[in-house]
């Protein structure tokens, strides 16, 4: 291998919750690993088992779900 | 819904650390900073999907299709939602609780629900297929195996024949 | 404010504004200036622990949410040097020929809400602050509890940055305390310390805190069960003592104390949190002066118990701490009480400076998507971080998209006309904007989309600032490559994407208010005088609740009257229906169109309104304890209260001994009742007025006269009354041997148990929620563990359901005295107008959608939506659930837990988000 894993990783973020920590957390210009793409959704609520397995199915490394 | 996935992705045979749940409000940009620095940390250390798991890539899938197609039926849905009911009407959302509702009630069809999606999605692949190996491979009694193969014989979408199974009609899933 | 001239309903208001140096307008909050701005002052937002530019703004969720210059700290300003950020500022927001305004408002109103200010340095410097560095105030402590504090969450002693071990709070700094001039009580002090020191647990669980204090004052809704969990679930330790002194001694401070017995104790603390109390708003009197209204001895705004919002000028509101020290829900309670005020005032023109916008008529759009994507430089905030030319390319390249373009600003006015240019040019039926975030600018695309004709849902946003230049700096291909990921997942959602309706759903304007207490009295004619019909319904006979049974107030009001001008002004108000000895027997639709049954001697009459407001009210607790109901010699306050007024005591008064929470606070009841230490510091002091001679006892668990009514406290001690402190565990005994009253209770002082055989027992007896039980179900509105309705956030919406056009107030929601029950029900009435007011609810477009042809009527959705929004319809003899748009908020449970996933969520369908999740795997 030798060259670092990166993983893929999917995010799955609450609009009122996680998706606008993670705009606060911009504004103030922390760094983080930029391995997340992110699907923002109205809430928690709506998160479908099937979706987690949807990502695992298309080869995603990791699936966070942030409410 | 959380207890619920990982207890799939076991079935499936991916490691459940995989999935996070977290939660954050909006003022905690730095908290958020820290889970996703966390996950990735810890996705990295666990390497690719199916690597560390041990199964073949092609193994995975097939069992990660055949939980995706049980997800997409009405019978695991239906016990999601009614257990979910239940913890509303109780009102208590303790881990343990759910840990323990979850195994009591769904733990049984999330098992057989996949099986019977691997069943037919195997056949479909790798029919004709003997009867040994699928119930080999799916690692469920032979005797469940069988009652889901009845089921599609039924609706005619699997053929026997010489004790290799295969499909009727080549409906390509997944 | 520098002036207000006029009269109610026509005032001018001068107003005098600072500069910021930064046009709003213009200003994207991009935050690049302040990065470069070399000036370092000291953070007062973070109470000085942290440090921040002179050209910040407060706090990341200020509004605006613009940046400004303090212009006392600037270089430019100063010394005429620098000018760093002008040239930063690609917007060109930065106006150095900004000056201080002056601006005369023409308003027919005004509310007050300066809020608090802090306590005096000298006055916190008498308990160590400012000499000893490890000697916090509360609020430098909540900073530092804060996860986006300056020390994100982490608590360390100022002295030498480690985390202490053991904590002291220290009540009653600058409250309490007449040495300082404060001699109220700031009524919040308690419950923040103990919800700090909570915090702290939670944290680390091996601290070991101990709160001093003199009353345990957690006296709002659920606090006396937090200060329980305090003690149990994070052992936090309660010492009821103020203290001698505190000394640093090596690098730890020595708290020297007295217990209750008298006996000194000496403890080290490696942190001590003094728990400043709220002092009247800095400038309060100028203030006062120049809106010519009252205040009282202590600075904050007069008013009075029955109007608890209105100022001593008509036509000016006050609402938050500056009418007296409160906790955040008393705060927005009264603002929306104040609203309801003012509305009272100017609804006759309500909505006449109003232009409405109209849009074109809506294109069709045909099956093929055409998706254009605009990618946003947003000066140097995306551009220096990702390349957008690359990403713009790849977006070209994808399928469907048949234009992309970049720009400098995608927010700027000429981005958006560019924007429409192109949205014509090319025919575009779907847009994708990648920039910054939705969350603040999505409305603003959408609305361009909207003056094109494209309806709102076509559009979609990418973040690729906030979420990814931003916190990607030091990676430029990464955060590359992660942009050009999320614009090919948008495009794959954006191909899904249909045009949604905008739905208006008409509202009935009429209020329907349940109870015909003070509070719905109150809230009843709040909306008539708002301008809508109102039908107020009671279940007994009249009108007024309990405060036909209470004679006089602890101010001195006379409820008596106050009773009989609101039902003399509810009964001539033509809008407002009043059904005595009726209740309500059926409701069922929701926000905007509600029809319910009442049932009363008349039979049954239906009534269909738009909102609804329960103030069912309370009653007194009926004791069995202390031979009640056994000695003639023992009875309630309000009993005695009674016989004050009537004259009915007996004439050689010489012993009363009184008993607080008789049936409250874990006795039958788990909660405090609020209103009984108030209620016996009163009737003691008009039995002292009527019998000076008369020995009084008081015995209570935690004197809670909070806020102004210390006064009272005060009063009552000096007169003589004997107030002594009783525990649970050894609560008083009343003994009744052949007629003859005895009470013995533990002094704790003497360490010896007292008897006495006083002429009059009285029970202050606590505050019991009517009955909530079928109304409860009737409304499908929840209660709390101790039958009062629960409001949808504690702090921030204390009047509403999380089940849209239900409000309520008064005693159904927690008990509360009558000013605060007041101020509860013109905040419901604020509230509960809003809709009426509108004349319609207006759907977003991401609410849920159930398809009847899949659906098979399970009804789980129905179960799990907690806002009652989706319902089962009879179709063709089949059931089927349907969204009520009109209350759903478009959380999706329902369409996550469908078993058929036969319901869609706009702008989220499953199969959107699913082919988000394909394009991200490539």
């Amino acid at each position: 291998m030798g060259q670092e894993f990166n993983p893929k990783i999917l995010g799955f973020m609450c609009h009122w919750c996680c998706y606008a920590a993670a705009d606060s957390a911009g504004v103030a210009r922390y760094q983080y690993p930029p391995n997340v793409r992110t699907i923002r959704m109205m809430c928690t609520g709506r998160m479908d088992p099937l979706f987690i397995i949807d990502a695992f199915c298309v080869g995603t490394d990791g699936v966070f779900v942030g409410g | 819904m959380e207890e619920f996935v990982r207890k799939i992705l076991v079935k499936v045979g991916i490691n459940s650390d995989r999935f996070a749940l977290e939660w954050a409000s909006a003022a905690e940009g730095p908290r958020f900073v820290k889970l996703i620095t966390d996950f990735t940390t810890k996705i990295k250390s666990l390497g690719p999907l199916g690597e560390p798991e041990g199964d073949s890539k092609d193994e995975l899938l097939i069992k990660l299709f055949a939980a995706r197609n049980a997800l997409e039926k009405a019978k695991l849905r239906t016990g999601l939602g009614k257990l979910t009911k239940g913890f509303r009407k109780e009102g208590d959302y303790s881990d343990q609780i759910i840990k323990d509702k979850v195994n009591e009630k769904l733990a049984k069809s999330i098992s057989a629900e996949i099986a019977r999606n691997e069943t037919l999605l195997r056949i479909q692949k790798e029919g004709p297929i003997h009867f040994d190996d699928l119930t080999q491979k799916i690692g469920m009694p032979r005797t469940d195996i069988e009652k889901y193969v009845a089921a599609f014989r039924k609706k005619g979408l699997v053929a026997e024949a010489d004790g290799q199974l295969s499909v009727t009609s080549r409906k390509s899933e997944g | 404010m520098e002036s207000v001239q006029g009269e109610a309903g026509n005032f001018t208001a001068r107003v005098h504004t600072a500069a910021r140096y930064i046009n709003e307008e213009l200003c994207t909050g991009c935050g690049t200036c302040t990065m470069y701005c070399p000036v370092m002052i000291v953070d007062i937002f973070n109470e000085g622990l942290a440090l921040t530019k002179s050209l910040h703004k407060d706090y990341p969720q200020a509004v605006p949410s613009s940046f400004y210059i303090d212009p006392k700290e600037c270089l430019f300003i100063n010394h005429e040097m620098c000018r760093i950020c002008v040239s930063t500022c690609q917007a060109q927001a930065i106006d150095f020929s900004q000056t201080e305004e002056d601006h005369n408002l023409s308003v027919g109103s005004v509310i007050l809400a300066p809020g608090f200010g802090h306590i005096d340095d000298e006055v916190l410097s008498r308990h160590g602050f400012g000499k000893y560095p490890d000697v916090l105030t509360s609020l430098e402590f909540e900073r530092l509890t804060c996860a986006s504090g300056p020390t994100e969450g982490t608590i360390v002693r100022p002295s030498d940055q480690r985390p202490p071990k053991h904590i002291a709070f220290l009540q009653c700094i600058g409250s309490r305390d007449e040495t300082c001039g404060n001699g109220y009580c700031s009524s919040v002090c308690c419950m923040y310390a103990i919800k700090e020191a909570s915090v702290a647990k939670e944290h680390d669980p091996d601290l070991d805190i101990t709160i001093f204090y003199m009353d345990m004052r957690t006296q709002g809704k659920e606090f006396d069960a937090s200060r329980q969990r305090a003690r149990e679930k994070y052992g936090i330790k309660f010492v009821r003592s103020r203290i001698a002194g505190i000394q640093e001694q090596g690098d730890r401070l020595r708290i020297s104390y007295v217990d209750g017995r008298g006996v000194h104790h000496g403890k080290y603390f490696d942190m001590v949190v003094l728990s400043e109390g709220l002092e009247s708003p800095e400038g309060a009197d100028d203030l006062a002066r120049n809106c010519g209204i009252d205040i009282n001895k202590y600075e904050f705004c007069s008013t009075q118990a029955f109007t608890p919002l209105q100022t001593s000028r008509q036509g000016i509101f006050v609402a938050g701490a500056f009418g007296g020290p409160k906790d955040i829900p008393e705060s927005v309670t009264e603002a929306t009480g104040a609203v309801a005020s003012v509305d009272s005032l100017l609804n006759k023109v309500r909505g006449s400076q109003v232009e409405k916008k109209e849009y074109p008529a809506e294109l069709v759009i045909g099956d093929e998507p055409r998706i254009g994507v605009f990618v946003c430089h947003c000066g140097s905030n995306i551009a220096s971080v990702i390349d957008v030319a690359a990403v713009r390319e790849y977006a070209s390249t994808l399928e469907s998209v048949v234009y992309a373009d970049q720009s400098l600003y995608a927010c700027s006015q000429d981005a958006q006309y560019i924007l429409k240019e192109k949205i014509e040019e090319h025919n575009l039926n779907r847009v994708i904007v990648a920039a910054c975030t939705p969350r603040t600018h999505e409305p603003l695309f959408q609305e361009t989309l909207r003056d094109t004709g494209l309806n709102r849902a076509l559009f979609e946003m990418v973040n690729i600032r906030d979420q990814c230049s931003w916190v990607h700096a030091g990676e430029p291909e990464e955060a590359t490559e992660k942009a050009k990921d999320l614009i090919r997942m948008a495009v794959a959602k954006s191909c899904l994407l249909e045009p949604l309706p905008e739905q208006q759903i008409p509202v009935i304007p009429k209020a329907l208010v349940i109870g015909g207490g003070i509070s719905g009295m109150t809230a009843a004619l709040s909306m008539a005088e708002q301008g809508f019909e109102t039908f107020l319904i009671e279940k007994s006979d009249k009108l007024g609740g309990n405060l036909r049974n209470v004679s006089a107030l602890l101010s001195g009001e006379d409820p008596g009257k106050i009773v009989k001008e609101v039902e003399e002004k509810l009964t001539s108000n033509d809008l407002i229906r009043v059904y005595t000895g009726a209740e309500v027997e059926s409701v069922s639709g929701y926000v905007g169109n509600f029809t319910t049954n009442i049932s009363s001697a008349l039979g049954t009459q239906v009534i269909e309104h738009g909102v609804i407001i329960i103030a069912t009210g309370g009653r007194p607790y009926e004791p069995k304890q202390y031979c009640y109901g056994t000695s003639r010699q023992v009875v309630t306050q309000l009993e005695l209260e009674d016989a004050i007024s009537s004259g009915a005591l007996e004439e050689d008064l010489q012993q009363v001994v009184m008993i607080q929470c008789v049936g409250s606070r874990g006795d039958d009841l788990s909660y405090c009742s609020k209103i009984c230490c108030g209620q016996a510091v009163k009737n003691a002091l008009r039995i002292l007025d009527k019998y000076p001679n008369a020995n009084i006892y008081i015995l209570y668990r935690d004197m809670r006269t909070y806020g102004f009514m210390e006064d009272y406290y005060k009063k009552a001690r000096k007169k003589g009354v004997v107030f002594v402190n009783y525990d649970k565990e050894k609560a008083p005994v009343a003994t009744d041997t052949d007629g003859k009253l005895s009470v013995t209770f533990f002094d704790e002082m003497l360490d010896e148990d007292i008897t006495l055989e006083p002429d009059l027992l009285v029970l202050s007896v606590g505050i019991v929620p009517n009955d909530v039980d079928s109304l409860s179900k009737i409304l499908k509105v929840p209660v709390t563990k101790d039958n009062f309705f629960l409001e949808a956030h504690v702090k921030l919406r204390p009047v509403e359901f999380s089940v849209d056009g239900i409000f309520m107030c008064g005693l159904a929601h927690s008990p509360k005295p009558v000013n605060e029950s007041i101020a509860q029900a013109k905040s419901a009435a604020g509230k509960a107008a809003l809709p009426l007011a509108k004349g319609v609810v207006s759907v977003e477009p991401i609410v849920s959608k159930v398809n009847p042809e899949i659906c098979i009527g399970c009804g789980i959705c129905v179960s799990l939506c907690p806002y009652q929004a989706i319902q089962m319809v009879k179709a063709d003899k089949k059931k089927k659930a349907e969204t009520i748009s009109a209350s759903c908020k478009g959380c999706g449970i329902c369409a996550s837990h469908c078993p058929k996933l036969a319901i869609s969520m706009g702008g989220f369908t499953t199969e959107q988000i699913r082919s988000q999740i394909r394009a991200f795997g490539g």
